[in-house]
């Protein structure tokens, strides 16, 4: 099965779950932020290519053109503040200018409404445009719509891309053979003893790992960081922790005895 | 159930879980997510980007012969945070994909994260 068509089917799968259907439409109630916050998050769980047709219980529609969870153009009927043919976009990265209109046009959709049916059919392959389209995200900004109340991703540990990304290649170097490390391997052997593997592992699990065998050693790819391990009654663990030992943990991997 | 309310479910039965979304790995998508309050799509993709790195096929390959069997799970400390990642057992590439407070019970959330993602992937 190809990965486009596995994954067309998990989503469709996954879709039919959730819906409630009316004439093949559904009903879309606003959340706590509204109905225009909750057609946004229509836009913004699309992932595949889609046309959203929102509709009033009295006929009015707006029609959106989604894909990759970006908005690809819109279409209002009827048409009064829209474009030449009632059609904004499609749009690309230099759109900031339309983008109140597009929110406007969605605003006054859902204006007076306690509710919206939803109807999605999938975009031919030729109806698509040749851009990205633009982001919820994009949208919120460019209106000064407050959609998110947190807005700052958690960042991971200082040198942690390069860290992982070395680690795949010392792994690939280094066969793990820890019972008997030869030549350069052996050389680079770092023992850590349980007590100090404990207060590595220890800060954020498992409770109760002991130390056992170490698997894996630093190399030239990961030199700021040590790989290093430990079985448990249950899982084998490692982490990868900087050289200096200070205490910190960059990652936790743990394979679990059943292949969990 | 649907895997929303499961998942919206599973995320309240924990309160230090912020963030949990249920994700394609192998694509980088995020299927379904809750959350404790809205957040931007950017910033579940970027989870779910992070979670690929650490857990992807190129990684979990080249770890698998390390460990001597499939590595099912990853915690990542960011700031005041876990980023855990819990693969399913019996999709590949499917995980869970949550972010924690750091003084989550990791013990606790592990298996809880596991029995989640097997009742997801239960026929029917």
């Amino acid at each position: 099965m190809t990965e486009d068509r596995r994954l067309r089917d998990k989503l469709a799968k996954l879709a039919a779950e959730a819906e409630t259907v009316e004439d093949g439409r559904r009903r879309l109630s606003p959340g706590a932020a509204g109905l225009l916050a909750a057609m946004l998050a229509e836009i913004d769980e699309t992932v595949l290519g889609r046309r959203i047709t929102f509709e009033t219980d009295g006929g009015r529609r707006l029609s959106v053109e989604v894909a990759n969870r970006r908005l690809l153009r819109m279409s209002e009927a009827p048409d009064e503040n829209a474009g030449p043919e009632g059609l904004l976009g499609p749009l690309g990265p230099d759109t900031d200018g339309v983008l109140p209109a597009v929110v406007a046009a969605m605003r006054r959709l859902g204006e007076g409404q306690d509710s919206l049916l939803v109807a999605t059919v999938p975009l031919d392959a030729a109806s698509k445009p040749d851009v990205l389209g633009r982001s919820v995200a994009a949208l919120a900004r460019a209106t000064g719509i407050d959609l998110y109340s947190d807005t700052a991703p958690a960042e991971a540990s200082g040198g942690f891309s390069a860290s992982v990304s070395g680690l795949a290649v010392a792994v690939r170097r280094f066969a793990p053979s820890p019972s008997a490390p030869t030549g350069v391997q052996a050389g680079r052997l770092e023992a850590l003893d349980e007590d100090g593997l404990r207060q590595i592992l220890g800060q954020i699990g498992p409770k109760g790992a002991r130390a056992g065998r170490f698997i894996l050693l630093s190399g030239d790819a990961v030199s700021d960081a040590l790989f290093v391990g430990c079985e448990t009654e249950d899982a084998t663990v490692a982490a990868l922790v900087p050289a200096t030992r200070s205490g910190e943990v960059i990652a936790l991997w743990r394979a679990t005895r059943d292949g969990g | 159930m649907g895997v929303a309310d499961q998942l919206n479910a599973f995320r309240q039965a924990i309160p230090a879980c912020r963030v949990a979304t249920f994700a394609d790995l192998s694509s980088g998508l995020v299927l379904f997510a809750s959350t404790d309050r809205r957040l931007p799509q950017e910033r579940l993709d970027a989870l779910c980007e992070r979670a690929k790195g650490v857990l992807g096929k190129n990684l979990s390959n080249a770890l698998h012969p390390v460990f001597g069997a499939p590595v099912g799970q990853v915690v990542l400390p960011a700031g005041d945070s876990l980023l855990v990642v819990v693969r399913s057992a019996t999709e590949p590439d499917e995980a869970l994909v949550c972010e924690c407070a750091a003084g989550v019970d990791l013990q606790l959330f592990l298996s809880r994260a596991a029995e989640e993602l097997a009742a997801i992937d239960a026929p029917g």
